[in-house]
């Protein structure tokens, strides 16, 4: 019924359009065309090259040999296929937890009108601006376990640090203190989120007695948690890609032991170290088919749990 | 007045009052503990990079480690901006930077007018096309991208990393049109009166008024590309050629297996340098933009 509208709609419009009308769409269908020929070029071409490569064998050197369902099945038998999705899981049940409450914990102090509050927040951000190679570089020196700065501050309170990115057990949990460091875009957009909380709301819970939890509990986190699933997605989405900081801390190899074997990193393995092209399209097809996935289920549970204060004025 | 949206209706400078501070001291001793070790974990590894930055080879690799270097020496920085060549890198990266900015801000500006300002059917069906590109990761379509710019000639050339960003971007294509919708209707409507053609009133009405998200898809593009690792990686393999992040990952692999520590610190220091300028240059713009994004970077 409702297709049925906007078609019969769509054919009136076309019928009743001037010449000037005509004339402004042919001039609109210009202003974009620059990103109509990029997106076809470089984005949509590709991807559907990808999802044609996935289903083929191919050494870059040879010729592309038609093999169907043969790179999906090759990866459900792969081990280091699921070895790289677990790290990769794991490393995201690590970082999106710990992004979640340091970066919320630091907004909360850092929207009150303390003294500094600007400077505070601008040292905060100051290591996104590194992006992954610097940020992975930087810490590599901290965590160094003979000279590091951090292993010898654990040494003063009694602690024998371990090694590290040089030990398999502690190599991944490094990567994630790299990846949290990067806390200060999370905190500039809870900062934005609690500023849209009105005051007045605050205000009449006072008025009713309640103290600081109970205002977290029942004012700040509904009012903050559309912002909480923009959060959830796009760090969790983020840290499925997880790439740059691993790729140079692991000198590309995933190590050591491959306990820091992200799937990205596996993926780019066998497209630009092995030139499994074909084995590499698909590895990246599963990816996005994860990706969409949990999207949608983050999607499907908002509605229990996302609160839009539009509702409640309807 | 100039239409721009990053005006925020909270106060522009923190008042200098200690008086609520006082009122609920126990409560604040915590909040500030939390805050002092927040910023020192922020700042630590930046003056343990300096610090290694200025230090003598003996000096770096001694336990317990000490944070003043002692002597104080620029022999890194010699042998960084001298054998390792760095001044290439930085001049690669700003090429590149130089033409994705370009690329965004005038392809980005004419494809945000065109959603903003014109009617034509499908208009909805392609914006929303535009913003859920922005769902897509970038490997998933990588591999081609690289066999396109073989075909093309173009690996090993600067030209493979920033040519698919001339043609614009999805999230600075959102962020110019939410500001190209916020200028009044009757400028176009006068404009044309007076003979303007579409793309005049783009050029000479639209653009001016857009100069604020101009320098903020600038300033936001220049972070973005000056960190770019991936593709440069998949690309680029002479090392004249390399940028910034590539010649940072040329110390990483190290000479002989050994890590030299103190050029790779010095070298990271530098490459930290121009982001960090723009930032405290920038910050008022940055932060709108950062505000949008989240969780870029």
């Amino acid at each position: 019924m409702a297709t049925q509208v906007t078609t019969t709609g769509r054919t009136h419009v076309r019928k009743r359009m001037t010449a000037r009308e005509r004339r402004e769409a042919i001039e609109g269908y210009l202003f974009l065309s620059p990103w109509v020929i990029g997106f076809v070029i470089f984005t949509a071409g590709p991807m559907l090259a990808s999802l044609a490569l996935s289903f083929t064998k191919w050494g870059l050197i040879d010729t592309p040999v038609y093999i169907g369902l043969g790179n999906y099945i090759k990866m459900a038998n792969d081990p280091l296929v699921w070895h790289s999705l677990s790290v990769t899981v794991r490393y995201t049940l690590l970082t999106v937890p710990l992004r979640l409450v340091i970066s919320l914990a630091i907004a909360l102090i850092l929207v009150r009108p303390i003294p500094g509050v600007y400077a505070y927040r601008g040292i905060f951000y100051l290591p996104n601006l590194l992006g992954g190679v610097v940020t992975a570089l930087l810490w590599m020196w901290v965590f160094n376990p003979d000279y590091g700065i951090l292993n010898y501050l654990l040494s003063l309170v009694g602690i024998a640090g371990p090694g590290w990115l040089n030990d398999p057990d502690w190599a991944l949990p490094a990567i994630v203190i790299m990846s949290v460091w990067n806390v200060g875009a999370s905190v500039i957009l809870f900062i934005a989120g609690l500023q849209a909380i009105p005051a007045h709301l605050y205000e009449a819970a006072e008025l009713d007695g309640a103290g600081g939890w109970a205002k977290l509990r029942f004012i700040t986190i509904p009012m903050l948690s559309p912002t909480l699933l923009f959060f959830l997605i796009s760090s969790i989405i983020a840290s499925f890609q997880v790439f740059d900081i691993v790729f140079v801390a692991s000198s590309g190899a995933g190590g050591p032991m491959r306990s820091t074997l992200v799937y990205l990193l596996y993926f780019y393995q066998n497209g630009f170290k092995f030139f499994n092209m074909g084995y590499a399209s698909a590895l990246v097809w599963l990816l996005m088919v994860i990706i969409l996935f949990l999207t949608a289920i983050i999607f499907r549970s908002s509605g229990r749990w996302v609160f839009y204060e539009s509702e409640v004025r309807r | 007045m100039s239409p721009n949206t990053a005006s925020r209706p909270a106060a522009k400078r923190g008042p200098r009052n200690w008086e609520p501070v006082l009122r609920n001291l126990p409560g604040n001793i915590v909040i500030f503990g939390v805050l002092a070790l927040g910023i020192i974990t922020m700042l630590l590894p930046f003056v343990w990079m300096l610090s290694a930055s200025f230090k003598v080879e003996e000096k770096i690799l001694l336990y317990p480690p000490t944070l003043w270097p002692d002597p104080w020496t620029l022999e890194n920085y010699r042998y960084v901006f001298v054998d390792l060549g760095f001044m290439r890198f930085v001049m690669n990266s700003f090429i590149v930077a130089f033409f994705t900015i370009s690329g965004h801000v005038i392809s980005g500006s004419l494809v945000a007018f065109g959603f903003a300002r014109m009617r034509f059917p499908g208009r909805n069906v392609l914006f929303f096309l535009v913003l859920s590109t922005m769902m897509i990761p970038f490997q998933a379509y990588m591999i081609p991208r690289f066999l396109i710019m073989r075909w093309l000639g173009l690996l090993d050339t600067l030209a493979a990393v920033f040519l698919p960003y001339l043609f614009g971007g999805a999230f600075y294509i959102f962020l110019m049109r939410q500001h190209f919708m916020s200028i009044p209707f009757e400028l176009d409507d006068a404009a044309r009166i007076d003979g303007c053609n579409s793309f005049q009133i783009y050029w000479r009405i639209a653009m001016p008024l857009a100069k604020p998200i101009v320098v903020t898809v600038a300033v936001l593009e220049f972070l973005s590309a000056w960190t770019s690792f991936l593709e440069p990686l998949i690309y680029l393999n002479t090392q004249d050629k390399y940028t910034v992040s590539l010649g940072l990952s040329l110390l990483r692999s190290g000479f002989s297996g050994r890590i030299a520590w103190g050029p790779m610190m010095t070298a990271t220091a530098l490459s930290a340098l121009p982001p960090l300028i723009v930032f405290l240059v920038a910050q008022k713009q940055l932060i709108g933009g950062i505000a949008v994004t989240g969780i870029k970077g």
